[in-house]
């Protein structure tokens, strides 16, 4: 049994080393995919949308983006492994 | 304020962080690595606010009010794009930074490099740029500082004698216990800075907006884009470099070896969002109410932008007055000192370690500090000369800086390219960014600083592929 044991651990390391690095592999994709639509309406929305609008609505917009993106990394940080 | 005031405000505030300085000391080992990277001993509060006080200067209270008052809302865009940048970066980023201190103790980013493409040279080239690139950005802190001082004093404290106090603090809270004095320092100055920011943003709304409300639509074409300043192109050319400061300015970067654990270093990264979320939208709409009080006849109209916060001061009662001067002065001071540090200990241990073997612990401290008095002379007489706005400096320093993005990124993701990969990236991107900037030039309508991304990407690309695939790149990946 130990014999069995002790041949059994190196494979579940590896077993889940792999699974970790797979699983913050899809981590890291789901958040630079996240992070890419932040950036892009982050110059889109102001120059397409709320062009030639007067008043707060550029500057919430803003405002509220990257307060939204720090939300959105706060998340992903917690769950890091 | 007069003179008198304004020089018993700032030997306040000198006493009061050079006795936290002073205490720092008992933190310090007597090691090159605990100088400059605390041997990976920062908690969570003191990373944070080191990073923060660091990253936030003088560009901040003096560059983005008076920006934000002279072209409107999109120097929020712009100052967010940033912080959304770095925050992303971050995130990638400071772990494996963290975790390559922890396993092979490097000190500073140039060594990083060099390990990973496997010479010296790197180091050597990296340190070059860095102290080539960062004068400006150094000398834009000393000119907030004599600016904001002239501004509070009506003029009685002179601009010279206001860049020789800011440097002699810089300096000395660099060399009594090193990345601890600073750290310190800069949780103190953290605190003033983003307390002080607050304090001036609700007395300027109680003064000038308690009969009506702030009506951001009174600014007409300032409170949207694009404007004539904030066309989308100039948005594009301002914005990519300041996106990749994270990872090209060695001063932030060397931070990222500070935290004591993982947990640390996450929530290094999310206190300095929220600090920096904070502090960005305050200080850009203290400049947006400025210009509406100017529209109302509330305040005088300013036309050089820099000079928006020094008109602030001169009208602001003594009291706060004195507070803002102080905050505007510990923004430039926690700044200019962490990149003393950083450029000193590159200069030790990036260049002349590989020039000369077998220096004395002795020599290498006195070419530290020749170093430091060197890049201090450097910034004086750069702003001496007063040569442009503070953002405009800024942005160009991170312009220069901005070849190294591509072999900081493929660092991580690439098993190909050595050390001409990395020195041709470099030398190409610095040419390309140079030539550029002084012969003021956008081809095919295209911003500069994307031109520089783009040609040091396809350099390195290039050079890595011909270069062939290196030994040392799986520590480096996996980390």
């Amino acid at each position: 049994m130990n014999a069995l044991r002790s041949f059994a651990c190196p494979y579940d390391n590896i077993y889940l080393n792999t699974y970790i690095l797979s699983k913050n592999m899809r981590k890291g994709a789901a958040f630079f995919a996240i992070s890419a639509v932040f950036v892009a309406v982050m110059y889109a929305v102001p120059y397409g949308i709320l062009t030639n609008v007067q008043g707060w609505a550029t500057f919430a917009f803003w405002t509220a983006a990257a307060f939204a993106y720090l939300i959105v990394v706060a998340i992903f940080m917690r769950r890091m492994d | 304020m007069d003179a008198k005031l304004t020089y018993a405000a700032i030997a306040i505030f000198v006493l009061v962080g050079t006795g936290i300085a002073w205490l720092s000391k008992r933190f310090l080992h007597e090691d090159a690595r605990d100088f400059y990277a605390a041997s990976g001993r920062f908690g969570t509060v003191l990373a944070s606010l080191s990073y923060a006080a660091t990253t936030y200067s003088a560009f901040m209270f003096i560059g983005l009010v008076g920006m934000a008052y002279a072209t409107g809302v999109g120097t929020l865009g712009f100052e967010l794009v940033y912080f959304v940048g770095t925050l992303f970066l971050l995130y990638y980023i400071a772990p494996k930074y963290w975790s390559l201190h922890k396993k092979y103790g490097y000190v500073t980013p140039a060594e990083v490099l060099s390990a990973r493409y496997g010479s010296g040279g790197v180091g050597v080239a990296v340190t070059l740029l860095s102290l080539v690139a960062l004068i400006p950005y150094a000398a834009s802190q000393v000119i907030g500082v004599a600016v904001a001082s002239e501004g509070a004093s009506n003029g009685a404290v002179p601009f010279m004698t206001a860049v020789a106090i800011a440097m002699a603090v810089a300096l000395l809270w660099a060399a009594i216990a090193g990345i601890w004095s600073v750290g310190l320092t800069d949780v103190f100055q953290g605190i003033v800075m983003i307390c002080t920011g607050v304090i001036i943003v609700c007395f300027v709304y109680g003064q000038g907006f308690s009969q009506r409300p702030l009506d951001l639509a009174a600014l007409g074409n300032l409170s949207y884009v694009p404007s004539s300043t904030w066309t989308l192109a100039n948005f594009v050319n301002m914005t990519v470099p300041w996106f990749f400061f994270a990872i090209t300015n060695p001063q932030v970067v060397q931070r990222l070896f500070a935290p004591k654990t993982k947990e640390a270093q996450r929530g290094m990264t999310i206190w300095f969002g929220i600090y920096g979320l904070i502090f960005t939208v305050i200080v850009t709409l203290l400049g947006l109410m400025l210009r509406a009080m100017t529209v109302n006849g509330a305040f005088p109209l300013v036309a050089n932008r820099d000079a928006v916060t020094p008109t602030l001061l001169s009208t602001l009662p003594a009291w706060l007055s004195i507070l803002a001067l102080v905050a505007v002065i510990a923004a430039s001071v926690s700044t200019i000192d962490g990149i003393i540090l950083t450029l000193s200990s590159m200069t030790v241990r990036d260049v002349l370690r590989r020039y000369a073997k077998g220096v004395t612990q002795k020599t290498e401290i006195a070419v530290a500090r020749i170093t430091i008095i060197a890049m201090a002379v450097a910034c004086t007489l750069f702003a001496l000369s007063r040569p442009g706005f503070i953002v405009d400096l800024a942005v160009l320093s991170s312009s220069l800086l901005l070849p190294q993005v591509p072999i900081v990124i493929g660092m991580f993701l690439w098993s190909r390219g050595g050390k001409w990969t990395a020195v041709t990236t470099i030398v190409a991107g610095f040419a390309v960014a140079l030539s550029l900037y002084l012969l003021q030039a956008s081809p095919l309508g295209i911003p500069p600083n994307v031109w520089t991304l783009v040609a040091s990407t396809l350099v390195y690309i290039a050079v890595a592929a011909i270069e062939g695939k290196s030994d040392d790149a799986t520590k480096f990946i996996e980390a």
